[in-house]
């Protein structure tokens, strides 16, 4: 494989941090839903983000490295599919979230559409194991389709996942601190408006 | 070996130039959530 091997320490720490953003994204939702609490909304919807970003890096690091091992940019093989329909059904949710104005309309449906959603990802994990897919695996019972890895990759691989998760703990936290003050600025806008509107139509 | 040097090269701008970019996007949000606020108070 030569020089491109380097790339799959990065595709596979991406790919497991876009899994795990939309597992949380999930989790929180659900939580949302039993709570109400719209902070559980800013977080599920900033771990959706992160997951969409990680799944764009997975998919384009994935390209790069089939080129030269598959001869191709790209093949339409059921891990590369559902690993783009993944990364589409979350990119619309943004447009749904987009789409509402009301803040607590917006969460309870962006909350289920994570829920139901979230289905996309185990598909997409079992799918070069279920179907027929070129696509290697890591982990896997059948040494078939199991990748050759020596010791120090999987020591490699398993430093760049908890580097991941590190990165997206650090992430989350700091996109949902800034959603949550976008919110509250614009909720004190709406305010504003609102109080303006009223002397407005008060004389 | 074979020479895929310039695909290792592509991948690691990819990887690391969203990453940045994502980053940068994330100031430019703090900025200016920062400066909405002070704008208010």
């Amino acid at each position: 494989m030569g020089w491109v091997q380097k790339v799959f320490y990065f595709h596979v720490g991406a790919g497991w941090l876009g899994m795990l953003a939309f597992a949380v994204a999930m989790v929180v939702s659900i939580i949302y839903l039993r709570k109400g609490d719209l902070k559980m909304d800013a977080i599920a919807a900033s771990a959706a983000e992160i997951g969409f970003l990680f799944s764009i890096i997975t998919t384009l690091s994935g390209m790069i490295w089939a080129r030269p091992s598959w001869n191709t940019w790209w093949t339409w093989d059921p891990r590369l599919t559902t690993m783009v329909i993944m990364a589409f059904t979350y990119l619309a949710y943004f447009l749904l979230r987009n789409g509402m104005d009301n803040p607590i309309k917006r969460a309870r449906f962006g909350s289920i559409y994570l829920i139901v959603g979230f289905i996309t990802v185990p598909i997409t994990f079992f799918s070069a194991r279920l179907l027929r897919s070129i696509h290697p695996t890591v982990f896997s019972s059948n040494s078939g389709e199991k990748m050759a890895m020596t010791a120090p990759m999987y020591q490699t691989m398993g430093f760049s996942i908890f580097a991941f998760t590190i990165l997206f703990v650090f992430l989350l936290i700091l996109r949902s601190q800034l959603r949550m003050e976008e919110q509250k600025i614009k909720d004190a806008e709406a305010l504003e408006n609102e109080i303006e509107f009223g002397e407005v139509n008060n004389g | 070996m074979a020479d895929t040097y310039n695909y290792f090269i592509l991948g690691y701008v990819v990887i690391f130039g969203l990453l940045i970019a994502y980053c940068i996007y994330l100031a430019f949000l703090a900025k200016k959530l920062k400066r909405k606020r002070t704008d208010k108070s």
